[in-house]
Formats: C-alpha cells, structure tokens, sequence
C-alpha cells in the first residue's frame, strides 16, 4: 500500500541507464533492499543520521578558498555493484594501472614508447607535468611511478568508460573508507545482511606496498599540504588507518644525500614518502620556487635512490586526456594485451585529424587542457556562448598540443535523497582505486561514487555541487575474513616540533574557550540579578565584572552604554574578534584539525556540538538568561574534552604538551582575573559581590565555602599559592615541571623561566598583598600580579622557542643573476 | 685552429644576518659540444659544503647540487674551467625554413625528436601574437633558414637597444617589445620565441664571450657577465646566433648549458633558511684566452 508519505518517496530514472532500475522500471538486484528502504518513507530520517555521523565523525572538506572546513557531503544510499559486473571492472582498472605505471617508468627511462613513435613527443614533452628533473640517470633500475592510481569512471548505456585519470596524488580513497563507517552504521541492518566486500584489505595493501618500497626498513611518512588542504581530513585519516606520521614539508630535510624528519630533540632517516603535495610543490629548489610546502632537495634525494616518494614526482604527465586516443596501441606495445576498459571516445588536437574532428564539434563536446593548470580547465562546449566558443577554438589553433576533446557521454543516474527526504536520479561518477602491491595493482573493492547535486549538472567534480555516496560491492564472492583494521597511532615518542606545537596550542585554546565561557557565565548571571533587583551594589559589581571582562579578555575598549547585552553577546559570539569565546573555539577546532591524526574520535563530537551552540546563538538576539543557559552548554562540552584528555588520552608526549598548553593558560586567566578585580579602589558596597564572582569564575567557590573564610587574602591564597586547589596558580607550576620534564629535546632554557615564575610565587604573601594602601589600591598585589603574568609569559615563550620552534620557512638564495 | 680560455665565474651573496643552511644548483660548469672540449672545470663553494655533486641533467649540462650547513654571512660560489674551442666555418644550407620545419615530422630519427621538445612552448615562454607577428618579416616564403635566422638576429640587435640592467631577470618578451630595450637574455628570448612561432626548433644558451677583444676587434656587449643566445635547429644540426652582438656564435663563445628557456639553466639558483632581512649578489666573470692553447 502507499500512503501520501512514500508516495512523494517514489523513484523515478529519467531514461538513459539508472543504477537502480532497469529500463522497463524493475529493481535491480542488486538494490533490492535500498529500494525497499526507499518505500518505508524513512528516507528523511536516513539523511539525517548520515549528517549528525558526518559531525560526530568530525569528517570535513575544505572548499578551496575557504577559511573553514564544512562537513562532508554523503547520501545515505549506496552506490551497489553485484559482484560479476564488479570483476571485470576491477580487471580493468588494475590494468590501466599497470598500463600507466610502465608508460611513466618509460617516459623517465628510456623513453621508447617516444623513439618507437608509439606516442608523440608534443603530447609528453609539452606535458607541464612532465618533470625533466625526474629522469632516471643512465643505468639506474626502474623505480616504482605509480603507487596510487585513481580512474573515474561513467556509465553510459554503452557501459563503463573512464573520463580521467587521476595519477599525481589522487584523492578519495579516505573519502571513500569514511563513507563506509558512517554508511555501514546509517544502514545497519541492510548492511549486516548484505554479504559486501570490505574496505580494509585495500589500506592493509596500502600500508604493504609501501613497505615494500623500502623493503630493508621501511620508514614511511605522508606529506601533507597542512591543515588548510582541501582533502586534509582524509590524509590525517589515512594517516590514523596506515599508522604512519603525517609531516608538513617544514618537518623534513635532506641533509648527506637523503631525508630526515625532524622529531623533539631528534631526526630520524625516511625512506618511503607517500605525497599528498602537488609535484610541482615539493621542492622549492628544484621545482616551484618560493613553495613552503616541499623540501628543498627532495628531488636531488629521489635521484641518488635514497628516499622513494610515491606517486613519482613527474606522475602528473600521465593525467592526461591526450593519451587517450594511444592507450590501446600503448597497452599493446608495453603489457602485449587488449586494453581492458575503454575511456570516453576522446581526440587529442596535436594530431591534423583529432584537431579538425574537436573544432568541428565543439558544442557536444568537453575540452579538457592536457594539463590542468590556472587558467586551464575542463570546458563543457554546450555551456559556451558562440563568442566563447570561437576564443576557444583559437586558443586550440595556437597551441593544438595542449588541448583534447572528449565526447560529453552521458552518465548513468543513481537515486539521492534530497534534504526534504524525496529521492531524485542524478548523474554520478565512480572513484576507484588501485594500489601497488606484492607486484601487481589491487583494486579496492568499492570507490567514492559522486552524484551530482542538481540533474542538469554537467561536470562532477568533489566538492562542487556533489556528493558523495559509498560503493557497496555485493558477493557471491566470500567476504574475507582478514582482522579488522586496526588504528594504529604514531608513537608519540618521535612527535615533531609542528604537533608537538599544535597540541601545545589546543590545550591552550581549550582551556582559554573554558576560561572565558565560565567568565562570561558569572558576569552573564550577575547582569540577570541586577536586571531582576536593580540594588545599587548590584549595580556597581556588574559595572566592575564588565570592566574586568574587558581587561581579562583584552576585548578593549569594552563596554560602552548602559546596555551591556549586545557587547556579551559579541564576546560569545564574534569569530573573529581575538579575546571572545567563539573566537577561541575557533582556534580550538583549528589546532585540533592540525593534529587530528593524534585525537580520538569523540573529540569531533564534542567539538561539533560546540560550534553549533554559538553558531545558533550568533543567530538570535538572546536574552540574559539564554546566555548563561548556552554558556552552561558550551561548558559542558569544554568539560567533556577535559574529560576526554584525562580518561582517553595515553600518557604520551602528546599529552603532557596539551597539559602544558591548560596549564600555562589557566595560570595566566587567573593571574589576570585578579589583577582586574581586586587592585583598584573599593567600591562600597560592591566588593563582596565582585569576589563571589571571582571565585564562582574561578571554579572556587564551594572550596572557599567550606573553609569558613572571608577576606581577599584568603581568596588569593586560594588562588595563587594553595597547592591542593587545581585552579590556584602554585598547582599550575607544579603541573608544568612535570609536563616540561616529561617532553623530550633540548632544555632551551625552559628550566630556568620555570624556577623564574616558581620563585616568584614563592615571595607572595597573600596576607600582605591584600591591604590597601593609603589611595585606597592594591599597589603591591598589582605589582606582583603584573611580574607573575610577565613571568609566565616569558615562560611560554621559551618554551615555544625552545622546544618546538616551527624553524624558519625556506626562501630564494637571494637574487638571481641576469646574463649580460 | 683551437682557442683555450680559462673562465673564471664567482658569485658572491652578502646577507645582513646569519644563513644557517644553503642550498644551491648551480649550471656553472661548461658542456662538451661539437665546438668545445673541457680540459678543466670546478665548482667551489665558501664556506666548505658539507655536499657538492655533480649530475648531468635531462639537457645534457652538467648539474652541480651542493648544501652548506655552516652558519655564513657570506656565501661564494666560483666555477672556474678551461675549455678548448673550435673555430667553426660559416653555416651555407640553403634549405628553405618551410623545409626545415616540415621534416620534423617525416621520420623518428632521435635528433629530429628531440629538437621536436624545442618547437613547444616552454615555462619563461608562452606563446604570444606579439612574438608570432614580430617574427613573420624575416621567414618569408622559400627563404634559406640561415639567412632568416640571421635577418631575425640582425633585426633584434637593431630594433632593440641594448641597456646594461635595464631589466630584471624575470622580465618577460612582451616586456621587452613594450620597452624596447633589456639585456642579452631578453634578446635571447624574443628570438627562441620568435623562431618557436614559425615552427622551428630553438634553445636558450648560456655560456661567456671573451672578456678583452683580440687586437683591432671592437669591445663586445655583456662580456662582464655570463651571456646568453639563441640557438636554432637547421635539420641537421644546431646553429648559434648571438642577437645582442648581431653575430654568429663562434670561438669567442663558451657554452656553459642550453635548455628551453632561462628557467632550466639559471647559472645559479638556491635556498636558504635565515632570519636575515636583506641579501646583496655580486658577480664577477672572466673569460681570458691563454697563450699555451
């Protein structure tokens, strides 16, 4: 029966071939049970669950040109492939692969396939990503080219066809392995009935190949681009999965012939360099001038055969719609078979013929530069204007080598579920993988298949306007039974200076966010107070709290009008001013993402569910009591990732920089927090009120309670030198000698800044520091609170230079010499 | 008849702080060619490098790889060589250029593929209607090659004045066209490009020109420094011009390295991790012919 609520769920192919139904309307085998899931109208739900995993998962993509990360774009539904079409598609692939990697190995060797005439030198030599650099000396073996492959593939009513290669360092396959974690709980039950092959011996392949790159000791790392990478969670993923570091360029250094990685008092020799850095970037001596993301000498290594860095630098020469029309005679001349896997029919304009046939069809065609490049991209020759088209078609006259037209197939439709829960077809291109192992390539069973999210889309591209589902493919064939993959996290013993930084600033970050979150509770709490019984004390303890906000937050010049709500709200809101709560989460889930690899998975969560609370509080225009209400909530989760570093975190390394990090910056808030409250002239009437604040702030008050005290100097001796209350700067100290002695690498002075602030804590006297003088102040307690926040100050600078200082970016010799 | 030269070439860097670490490439030692033979040739670097390497590269020149991780405040590098060169007789193929282009494409012969890499263009040299139309009055129909490679030489040095500093190493072909003055690379360039845009197969060439005159010859342009030329393929070999002096290459000239374009054989290019704010090059070249030749 249908009821008004499926009904709108119903599923309907468009013509040309749908994935799912087959052209008289009938389910496909394959996708019996998605189509029944599709009829139960839980489809909205399914969406649902898919996005609260995504940011649970904390999985993200970083849109080029963004400054954050936004959550991952994954239907809930499968893409699902039975297992005989799957076996000849896998053949294929692993063919191209294998095609590929012998052509690059030729074209950095011997280069027959070019004297033989087999491919033509402009299609090679005209190639940006051919990298005369990377030749092999004369007499030097073959190396591995390609490790990584990536095809994308099309159905058309014809069959699969590949319309690009991806071969420089393809994406994806992260991508691919997050898909099925968060798909695989999505659809529980489907997923448990179905007999679907596993992802995990892929990576087991992934993490073998590499060791075999090196097969004498194998120390492996992945380049990554930073933090700011478009696909940075899927490296720090494939990191976590494959057990190996992830190193920025700066972290590595070629010194004696060969590269080292720099790690906290240390370098150790690597020999495998898996790369997620575009070639042209990886060696600002060599390669692109001036790139902060390579490795000065990295090719002069690479050269000598001291490091392996997969896939080959000069890879990018083989992403190359040119090669098309030549790949059947190449895989004839360097495999001796049929090529396996046909690609969309594509002409290559170097050559008379290809280059009439392509400016004769222009507007049924894609025209894709044989290398991508800035200001060179695919162009959909429909979408042209008969102006656009004719610029086009001369840009082609004036360098023919560098254009190839590819017949626009159309690809076949799979059902998405849209954010109201109907289900549409869209057009969709499949991902897949193969990887270099035990001599031949293996093929990942599944993919990321990419649906398009509108159906008149013409190119699918990641990221753009897409998104992306998992490849479930089916049995009959046994489902191995090899051991789960198992996460294997760095030894945190050969941390490098960059983590151990970045973790060193998310402890800061989170205790800064937690600081400034209990703050802006108590003044938030004392506002409502007032707003409920104007008292005059009331009143004037509101006014102090507000200028202390100001000072401790350093948020200058503060808060001006007798309104002081839309300045509060500003202070939990405002990214992008420093000194406010969202600006310091910001930060947080910053750091955070720079070191993900080092973070358990719980930590998305709570960071997630931070950000949504200040992202829902920015808005509205909430009222006081809505303040504290969300500030309790933001605190919560601050609480929950203190209790995740305490309960879930080994003691490493790792963690006691993040304990360093809380402990410097509770020290200094507290420092601060006094300094802003309790120095100046009294305010009658007003003092009780501010202290009680204060301690309420300081997540002291019960404590102060108990021990039947009253008076400023019991207060800082609560707050300063009580070593047994977790919150008193004495207890911070304390902490840090412990944190500081427990990280590996030179002292750098780092002893000497902490006796520093520890002697002079030792010479306050809370009981003296508390009188006023004849003005009324505290000049004294002023004076020692300033020395104390200079101290600490001094203290985490040392520490930063000392320990873990990020080294100086690489830069040009000086200027270049002109000739005569 | 042979000339030996002894060429010396040192560069210096000044920096106003401490350079840590250093690392260069240098295209400083001369190639062997069909008009040049090496008898000598070294690279030395100041302070000691803790590597120095040589390799040839996919042009054929010889790459020198060197790092030196002693602090510095001033860095040396000087090559230094003694090369045999030839005299060569002027070229006389009459071949039309037409002629020259199409046999490219007849035949793989390996030089023919390889001097096809040379009709693309390259990093420094885009394609550019500018260079395509400043090209046409010297490849008329029919005409010999050499007689349109040399109309094309003697029309840059006449067209352009030659200005000592009057461009930076970065300046592009469309610059020079625009300004219509630079320096011998600039030349060099408009002419590669020049001849990439009728078709024909060109290299960029660094090297020397011999510092003094021989007796009663008029002093020559940018022999203070290293020069560079252009150098055209004419089907059976390669020939030399050099457009800033309006001559042919002959054995006043040593060949230092030839690429595509300035980019693949910068005489001497690096990196360095320093604090320091400011750098100061200064380059000093002699190339001296000597009389046990």
């Amino acid at each position: 029966m249908t009821t008004p609520a499926t009904a709108g769920r119903r599923y309907t192919a468009p013509g040309g071939h749908d994935e799912m139904l087959d052209a008289e309307g009938g389910v496909r085998g394959a996708w019996t049970d998605i189509a029944a899931l599709l009829e139960s109208g839980r489809t909205g739900r399914l969406a649902a669950d898919t996005r609260r995993l995504i940011t649970e998962g904390g999985i993200g993509y970083h849109p080029p040109g963004s400054d954050t990360e936004q959550p991952w774009a994954l239907d809930p539904l499968p893409l699902m492939l039975d297992a005989a079409e799957w076996a000849v598609l896998e053949r294929g692939v692993a063919q191209r692969a294998e095609l590929l990697d012998r052509l690059l190995s030729d074209l950095y060797g011997p280069r027959l396939t070019l004297r033989t005439g087999v491919l033509p030198v402009e299609l090679v030599l005209g190639h940006e990503g051919y990298v005369r650099g990377w030749m092999r000396g004369a007499g030097t073996p073959p190396r591995r080219e390609l490790f990584l492959a990536g095809a994308d593939l099309a159905r058309t009513p014809h069959g699969w066809h590949v319309v690009g290669d991806r071969v420089q360092s393809p994406s994806g396959a992260g991508y691919a392995l997050a898909n099925r974690r968060v798909a695989a709980r999505v659809l529980a039950p489907v997923h448990r009935r179905s007999r679907i092959h596993r992802l995990g011996p892929f990576f087991d392949a992934v993490r073998s190949g590499l060791e075999e790159l090196a097969p004498d000791s194998a120390r492996i790392v992945l380049l990554t681009p930073g933090p700011q990478s478009e696909t940075a969670f899927e490296q720090a993923l494939l990191a976590s999965t494959l057990g190996f570091p992830l190193v920025q360029g700066s972290e590595l250094a070629v010194r004696d012939g060969r590269v080292w990685r720099r790690t906290l008092g240390r370098k150790e020799p690597v020999d495998v360099i898996l790369r997620r850095v575009d070639a042209a970037w990886c060696d600002p001596l060599d390669l692109q001038a001036g790139s902060h993301l390579g490795v000065p000498g990295l090719l002069e290594a690479a050269r000598l055969g001291t490091v392996t860095v997969v896939n080959g630098i000069g890879s990018g020469v083989a992403e190359n719609p040119g090669l098309v029309p030549f790949l059947p005679a190449l895989a004839e001349a360097l495999l001796d078979e049929p090529l396996a896997l046909p690609a969309a029919p594509t002409w290559w304009c170097g050559d008379p013929a290809g280059r009439s046939h392509v400016l004769a069809h222009l507007a049924e065609m894609l025209i894709k530069p044989i290398a991508r490049s800035e200001g060179r991209s695919t162009v959909v020759g429909a979408e042209l204007s008969a102006a656009e088209r004719a610029d086009l078609a001369a840009r082609i006259t004036a360098e023919p080598h560098a254009w190839a037209g590819q017949e626009h197939v159309v690809p076949s439709t799979v059902p998405v579920i849209g954010s109201d829960g109907s289900v549409d077809a869209r057009p969709m291109s499949l991902r897949t993988f193969a990887v270099a192992e035990g001599g031949r390539f293996r093929v990942m069973s599944g993919g990321l298949a990419q649906a398009a999210d509108e159906p008149a889309r013409r190119l699918i591209r990641m990221g753009a306007g897409t998104v992306a589902k998992d490849v479930w493919v089916l049995g009959p064939v046994a489902v191995s039974t090899a051991p789960v993959l198992e996460i294997v996290r760095e030894p945190a013993d050969t941390l490098s200076p960059r983590v151990a930084a970045d973790l060193f600033w998310l402890g800061r970050y989170a205790e800064r966010a937690e600081d400034t979150a209990r703050l802006l509770r108590a003044v938030a709490d004392r506002w409502a107070d007032f707003r409920t019984s104007p008292e005059d004390a009331g009143g004037r303890a509101l006014e102090v709290l507000l200028r202390a906000t100001s000072a401790v937050t350093a948020t200058g010049p503060g808060f001006g009008g007798p309104d002081p709500g839309p300045e509060l709200l500003a202070l939990l809101t405002d990214r992008d001013r420093p000194g406010t709560l969202a600006h310091a989460v910001h930060r947080l889930v910053g750091a955070a993402q720079a070191v993900r690899e080092q973070l358990s998975n719980d930590t998305w969560f709570v960071l997630g569910r931070l950000e949504e609370v200040l992202g829902g509080l920015a808005s509205s225009a909430p009222e006081a009591a809505d303040l504290s209400g969300a500030l309790t909530r933001v605190l919560e989760g601050l609480l929950a990732l203190s209790g995740i570093a305490a309960e879930s975190l080994v003691r490493d390394t790792g963690w006691y920089l993040l304990d360093a990090g809380r402990r410097v910056e509770r020290a200094q808030h507290v420092t601060a927090l006094l300094a802003a409250t309790l120095c100046d002239v009294p305010v009658p009437a007003a003092d009780d009120l501010v202290l009680e604040s204060v301690l309420i702030t300081a997540e002291s008050i019960i404590t102060h309670r108990r021990r039947q005290r009253t008076g400023v100097d019991s207060v800082l001796e609560l707050l300063l030198t009580d070593p047994a209350n977790p919150r008193a700067v004495g207890h911070q100290l304390d902490r840090l000698r412990a944190d500081t002695a427990a990280v590996p690498g030179p002292d750098g002075g780092v002893d000497a800044a902490l006796e520093t602030v520890e002697r002079r804590l030792a010479t306050i006297d809370p009981a003296e520091l508390a009188r006023r003088g004849p003005d009324g102040t505290r000049a004294a307690l002023r004076a020692q609170l300033t020395g104390l926040s200079e101290d600490l100050w001094g203290f985490a600078e040392v520490l930063e230079r000392g320990r873990f200082a990020p080294g100086l970016p690489p830069r040009p010799l000086g200027p270049l010499q002109a000739m005569g | 008849m042979t000339t030996t030269f002894r060429v010396t070439h040192r560069t210096t860097y000044r920096y106003d702080g401490d350079v840590g670490t250093s690392f260069g490439r240098a295209h400083l030692l001369p190639r062997e060619g069909p008009r040049q033979t090496i008898r000598e040739a070294r690279v030395t670097v100041d302070p000691e490098p803790a590597e120095l390497r040589d390799h040839t590269d996919a042009f054929g020149n010889t790459s020198t790889y060197f790092c030196v991780t002693t602090a510095h405040r001033e860095l040396v590098v000087l090559a230094e060589s003694l090369v045999e060169v030839a005299e060569v007789p002027p070229p006389t193929s009459p071949t039309p250029w037409e002629v020259v282009r199409d046999g490219l494409y007849t035949t793989p012969a390996p030089e023919l593929l390889d001097a096809r890499g040379y009709v693309l263009p390259s990093p420094r040299l885009p394609p550019h209607a500018a260079v395509t139309a400043y090209a046409q009055p010297s490849f008329t129909p029919g005409r010999p090659l050499v007689e349109a490679a040399i109309d094309l030489s003697t029309r840059i040095h006449r067209d352009f004045r030659y200005r000592s500093g009057s461009s930076g190493v970065g300046s592009t072909v469309p610059e020079l066209l625009e300004r219509g003055e630079g320096v011998c690379q600039d030349f060099a360039h408009l002419g590669v490009s020049a001849l990439r845009s009728v078709g024909l197969p060109a290299r960029y060439v660094s090297g020397y020109l011999r510092t003094t005159p021989p007796p009663g010859r008029e002093r020559v342009l940018g022999a203070d420094a290293s020069h560079a030329w252009m150098s055209v393929f004419t089907g059976s070999g390669w020939l030399d011009l050099d457009p800033t002096n309006d001559r042919l290459v002959d054995d006043s000239f040593v060949e230092l390295a030839h690429g595509r374009d300035y980019s693949d054989v910068p005489p001497l290019k690096g990196v360095i991790y320093s604090d320091s704010a400011e750098s100061v090059m200064q380059v000093g070249v002699d190339m001296i012919p000597v009389e046990d030749g």
